[in-house]
């Protein structure tokens, strides 16, 4: 297909514009999506404490609540959950008081009646960095990004689809840097192209689906939220206390009563119970549902098992499709290979970005005469770069930080965000080449990187060695991201500053 | 420069890019909105086609919308995209 100068012209411009303006953004969300893969994994390998074998019958939920009540006594009509986490004995039980209206988060050993208080939000904060969580609507914003970069993303297979079967294998390293990042933004944009396609479209469904729906739902319904439960399938039931004692059934026997109610024997992944003691005590039960099913909910009575809402009675198309598009953004129905290679294709998507900014700049300043491209150009490195090594800063912060320690989660958060500004500010360091200053961060990040690893290789029991010997396969699928986190940064930063070198030396 | 050429140079340089970020989520989200209430299958189905919709039809004219030639064909084109949500709401409230 050969496009006309216009389209041509057209589409050129738009895809480098829109390229360039989301670039920076859509690094973010593409390299926190690898810790979005693992952040159950995370969860666990966060905190020493929890490195305890998962059991191989799941846990019971009654002998939870006698743990919790324990540990954490609750008044009359409070609520209680309990989440069960792959790779752990721990569960994570959510305390809500009615009285003293407190919510606590505690991780609960079954077996021993140990009680481990929430530590360490590493997991999430880097899991929300994936869609902005700690920016006012910043899911909103990563649906829009995703927009724009399936804009970008089309405009440039329309502008290189005539010759991309002779571009498709030709990568010219030694060739100047124009070409050396024209073939390598090409070859990894068609490698990763059907990755790029599935992983935006379903982000952007995620980030602007609710968005949708209540257009839909204003402009053609009225905005009843009734009505828009009903075509979306939300499984949802909310009960007022009667204010009377009444007896409740056991939460072991409320996850039978879903099983039964459901029809499906899959293990339950979250059990609460609301308004506890009261006549209207209700409880809702997920069940897992493997590959692209999601969770079958199940929300009952808890003093008499009557089922009030469920996912097979409201299940519909438009839950179908959001639940496989969810499945297939997180690589959640192939294991821990998939989650590697979902890892390994984020990281080329999140280079073909920033190959794409230096192709900008080689194109239209290669000798970055204005002060706006010399901007760019430094800026790309800053927030790239800095990525990694805030990233790489928050994980040594998480193992070097006392365990003790008041607020220690915050600590993690702030050394994110200091490496994260050091390193752009870094980046502006006067009279060295923008190559050198990417090597030296890299390099650094590869350290901490690294450095890590090598820590609980000395301190702790379960290690990269050792964790899949101890049955903690969360503890080592993490330790082994670690470590070929260090070996790419490094490899990378070696490249960069050795090229540098190099060119120093023919200067 | 009067006044009038003023406004037509901005509408020359504004038109088709704001037609591009304006105009194309609301054809796209009319689009889908159409496909909900016209397609004859169940309601449930057609809410999800019509709502999956909208986001490769938003994608689809941003890249072709830039491709106009003035941006008074664009949002030409964006009102037409948009006509059957209106008729349809149209016919709503009258009947």
């Amino acid at each position: 297909m050969k496009l006309s100068p216009r389209v041509f012209r057209i589409q050129w411009g738009m895809h480098a514009w829109v390229g360039v303006l989301a670039s920076l953004l859509g690094f973010i969300v593409f390299f926190f999506g690898v810790f979005a893969l693992f952040v159950d994994d995370m969860r666990v390998w966060q905190d020493p404490a929890l490195h305890v074998a998962e059991p191989s019958e799941p846990p019971s939920f009654n002998r939870l609540l006698e743990v919790a009540d324990e540990v954490h006594p609750l008044s009359p009509k409070s609520s209680i959950g309990f989440w069960r986490q792959e790779g752990t004995r721990y569960v994570v039980a959510f305390l809500g008081d009615a009285k003293t209206r407190t919510r606590t988060r505690l991780w609960l050993d079954p077996v021993t009646g140990n009680a481990v208080p929430e530590r360490s939000r590493l997991s999430e904060e880097l899991y929300g960095m994936h869609f902005f969580t700690r920016v006012p609507k910043g899911k909103d914003i990563a649906g829009l990004l995703a927009i724009a970069l399936m804009v970008a993303l089309v405009s440039g297979l329309l502008v290189h689809l005539r010759a991309l079967p002779k571009q498709w294998w030709r990568f010219r390293p030694r060739k100047r840097l124009r070409v050396s990042y024209s073939d390598g933004h090409k070859v990894l944009g068609v490698f990763t192209l059907p990755f790029a396609v599935a992983l935006l479209w379903s982000g952007a469904v995620l980030g602007l689906g609710s968005w949708t729906d209540k257009g839909v739902s204003s402009a053609l319904y009225s905005g009843d939220p009734r009505d828009l439960g009903e075509l979306t399938g939300g499984v949802n039931a909310r009960r007022k206390p009667l204010m009377q004692e009444a007896p409740a059934l056991t939460p072991d026997e409320l996850v039978a009563k879903a099983q039964e109610a459901e029809g499906w024997n899959g293990a339950p992944g979250y059990v609460s119970i609301r308004l506890l003691g009261d006549a209207n005590s209700y409880a809702r039960v997920d069940l897992e549902g493997g590959r692209f099913a999601g969770w079958h909910r199940v929300i009952l009575d808890s003093v008499n098992g009557e089922v009030l809402a469920s996912a097979k009675q409201s299940s519909t198309p438009s839950q179908v499709v959001d639940q496989v598009l969810y499945d297939l953004h997180f690589g959640r129905y192939g294991g821990t290979i998939l989650e590697f290679l979902y890892a390994l294709l984020s990281l080329a998507v999140a280079a073909v970005i920033i190959t794409g900014n230096l192709i900008w700049l080689e194109r239209r300043d290669p000798k970055r005469e204005r002060a706006g491209n010399r901007l760019l150009e430094r800026f790309t490195i800053g927030v790239a770069c800095g990525a990694v090594l805030g990233t790489a800063m928050s994980l040594a912060a998480n193992r070097l930080v006392p365990l003790d320690l008041a607020a220690r989660s915050g600590w993690e958060l702030r050394a994110l965000l200091w490496g994260w500004g050091l390193a752009v500010v870094f980046a502006f360091t006067p009279r060295v080449a923008p190559r050198t200053l990417a090597g030296a961060l890299l390099m650094a990040s590869s350290a901490l990187f690294g450095g890590v690893v090598a820590k609980d290789v000395i301190c702790l029991d379960a290690n990269l060695f050792t964790a899949i010997g101890l049955n903690l396969p969360a503890v080592f699928t993490v330790e082994l991201l670690l470590s070929a986190l260090a070996l790419g940064t490094g490899v990378l930063a070696w490249k960069l500053l050795r090229t540098t070198a190099d060119s120093t030396k023919e200067q | 420069m009067s006044r009038h050429m003023m406004a037509h140079s901005v509408l020359r340089l504004f038109g088709v890019p704001l037609a591009t970020l304006l105009g194309a989520p609301i054809a796209a989200f009319s689009i889908g909105a159409a496909l909900v209430v016209c397609l004859p299958i169940s309601e449930k189905l057609a809410f999800a086609i019509g709502t999956q919709s909208m986001i490769p039809l938003w994608v689809a004219l941003a890249c072709a919308l830039p491709m106009c030639r003035s941006g008074r064909r664009a949002w030409l084109w964006c009102v037409l995209f948009s006509l059957p949500l209106l008729v349809v709401l149209a016919l709503r409230a009258w009947l």
